[in-house]
């Protein structure tokens, strides 16, 4: 199997939206293609594992397109697709999809761009993938064409746009200092680096990566975006897009090395965004909107776990939050609500699987027990108390009880009985949450199962040394002060 | 002083920049926000082809199979053309995006965005 089918599949399929549109009718071609990425990248995983593919397009690495299917990218992709099929199976995005086909190009270009980036091995084609995933993303943003989405599509623009200035700004700068763009190569060569150059490249990287991975200060356009998008395409960047960049994040700065002192500034960055998401999320009257604060705060939770060295936890962290926001923003969309939090009012009672789904992803987001969010959450606290101390374990729990407050509250209202609004869930459109509900509870029973599998792919992360004999072969023996034993 | 073009033209690029990314945080109007991206996008641009050296390099085409060396690097200019086009792309469905959010609001005035607030 030959990872660059991830990127062709998706891509050769938007070329032949319009006819095969006719087979695959109503709307379905995204699912499936997302089906057949789920399917593969399963059926790939347990060899992944033993042994990651390294495939190189035209030459040889570093020369080429180098495509990397380690451990990381391969989970990142199956629990992405499994989540994506959610949304993308939703009523409200297949009618999109069935009515125009340039909605479901939109949405192919994004699954392309999204697998790209979990797959390259080059800087460049980083680049251009981010690239392909935001444009396709700014477009979608604008699907129900009202001037929300048209103003939350203008500002993702805008806020993306000024993201890739200063990673080309980035790429240039390691372009010119080591000639090379292969990420294998550039984790030998970067230590190499004269300081002033090396922190140019670090701070132009770093700012284009917060504003993805959605970082405070730099995260104020996401809750426009979410709520201007509406609850299906939310529940999309929320359990695909925001992964994608997270694991970019992730790669890039363990692979080049950086500094104590910028691993400080990223968990400091990352407490900070949890913080400001609860305190954001709090007050908030739209469901969506709630939950896209929320998801800023995850994500800046995960990225302060996984800079502390809970690297294992903060991969838990993310299919977890995955399988939580794909189901709740489901929820959302299901119901055809406004999307005002007091018009969930109820909906429990008219089904009681859709409130008990609710109930329990809500509970594990919030990391309580027995469900998969309490096994990232209780990881990444001992992670933060073992290298940055007692106080920010002490941060996490007060941010934790900010988000107790409301998705208590949310979790009441939706078992309160005086129901204002008529709900009509259809029972074929709800099964689908099952998927996330078996997950957050048997990733809770078994936490062992999960973690012996997240360590091998937090292992393929951090181990820079077996990455470099991976793609470059046993050449790649090039001596090299390994700064990565900072995070750990 | 020697004020060559390769010494003056990353000088130049970054100033590009610096004008396109205070364009975009100072201007209200949508239509000169994407004007000073274009402009950053620019000043990007020629920063990748600075760093080429083509003052005095050969352009990169293997005429005479026997001279391997004195060619400019091509790979920047092969990047800088993708980015160029993405370039395009974004400008396009910006000014797509600013032309159906006038038809709706009549207005192009961003402190004027007021859909979507806390």
């Amino acid at each position: 199997m030959h990872p660059v089918l991830f990127i062709a599949v998706p891509l050769l399929a938007a070329f032949l939206a319009g006819p095969l549109s006719q087979i695959a009718r109503k709307g379905w071609l995204p699912s499936i293609i997302l089906v057949i990425a789920a399917i593969a990248a399963g059926s790939m995983l347990p060899s992944v594992l033993v042994q990651p593919i390294n495939e190189t397009v035209v030459i040889a690495a570093p020369l080429g397109i180098n495509l990397y299917a380690g451990p990381a990218a391969i989970l990142l992709i199956l629990v992405t697709s499994i989540f994506g099929i959610l949304l993308t199976g939703s009523k409200e995005l297949r009618d999109h999809f069935e009515k125009s086909t340039p909605s479901t190009v939109l949405a192919l270009l994004h699954f392309a761009g999204i697998f790209g980036i979990f797959l390259s091995g080059d800087l460049f084609n980083i680049f251009v993938f981010l690239e392909i995933a935001a444009l396709s993303a700014y477009a979608m943003t604008a699907f129900s064409d009202t001037t929300a989405s048209l103003e939350g599509a203008i500002k993702y623009l805008l806020a993306g746009s000024i993201a890739s200035i200063f990673l080309l700004i980035g790429i240039a700068v390691i372009y010119l200092h080591t000639g090379t763009l292969n990420l294998a190569e550039l984790s030998s060569t970067m230590p190499m680096v004269p300081a002033a150059a090396k922190a140019v490249i670090i701070s132009a990287i770093l700012l284009a990566l917060a504003i993805e991975t959605e970082l405070f200060p730099l995260n104020l356009w996401v809750p426009d975006v979410y709520e201007g998008s509406g609850s299906a395409l939310s529940g999309l960047f929320s359990a695909m897009t925001i992964k994608a960049t997270l694991y970019l994040l992730f790669r890039v700065i363990t692979l080049f090395g950086v500094d104590q002192s910028i691993i400080d500034l990223l968990i400091g960055a990352g407490l900070l965004t949890m913080i400001v998401g609860e305190l954001g999320a709090l007050r908030q009257t739209n469901a969506v909107r709630m939950l896209a604060y929320s998801s800023v705060a995850q994500a800046g939770l995960i990225v302060a776990g996984f800079f502390a060295g809970a690297h294992s936890a903060a991969i838990v962290a993310m299919i977890a939050h995955s399988a939580v926001k794909a189901g709740l923003f489901l929820i959302i969309a299901l119901a055809g609500l406004s999307g005002s939090v007091a018009s969930l009012t109820g909906i429990g009672l008219k089904n009681k699987f859709v409130g008990v789904t609710a109930t329990v992803l809500i509970l594990s987001l919030l990391g309580l027990p027995p469900f998969i969010g309490f096994a990232g959450k209780l990881l990444i606290l001992q992670g933060l108390n073992s290298s940055v101390g007692i106080g920010a374990v002490i941060l996490v729990l007060v941010a934790s009880l900010v988000e107790a407050w409301y998705l208590l509250k949310l979790v009441s209202l939706i078992w309160k009985t005086e129901s204002t609004v008529e709900f009509s869930f259809k029972p074929i459109h709800t099964v689908i949450l099952i998927l996330p509900l078996i997950l957050v509870i048997a990733g809770g029973v078994y936490p062992k199962a999960i973690l012996s599998l997240t360590d091998k792919v937090a292992n393929d992360l951090v181990d820079i040394q077996s990455y470099r004999t991976n793609v470059l072969g046993g050449s790649a023996t090039i001596e090299s002060t390994d700064l990565n034993g900072g995070t750990q | 002083m020697n004020l060559s073009l390769e010494t003056v033209l990353p000088a130049f690029s970054l100033m590009l920049i610096l004008l396109g990314l205070w364009g975009v945080a100072t201007r209200k109007n949508l239509i000169k926000i994407f004007i000073s991206l274009s402009i950053a996008e620019t000043g990007v641009n020629l920063l990748y082809i600075s760093m080429t050296g083509f003052v005095h390099g050969k352009v990169p085409i293997l005429a005479d199979p026997t001279v391997t060396s004195g060619y400019v690097d091509p790979l920047p200019h092969a990047m800088i053309l993708t980015s160029i086009v993405i370039g395009t792309a974004v400008t396009a469905l910006g000014l797509a995006l600013t032309a159906r959010y006038h038809e709706r609001t009549g207005t192009l005035n961003v402190t004027k965005m007021k859909e979507l607030k806390n």
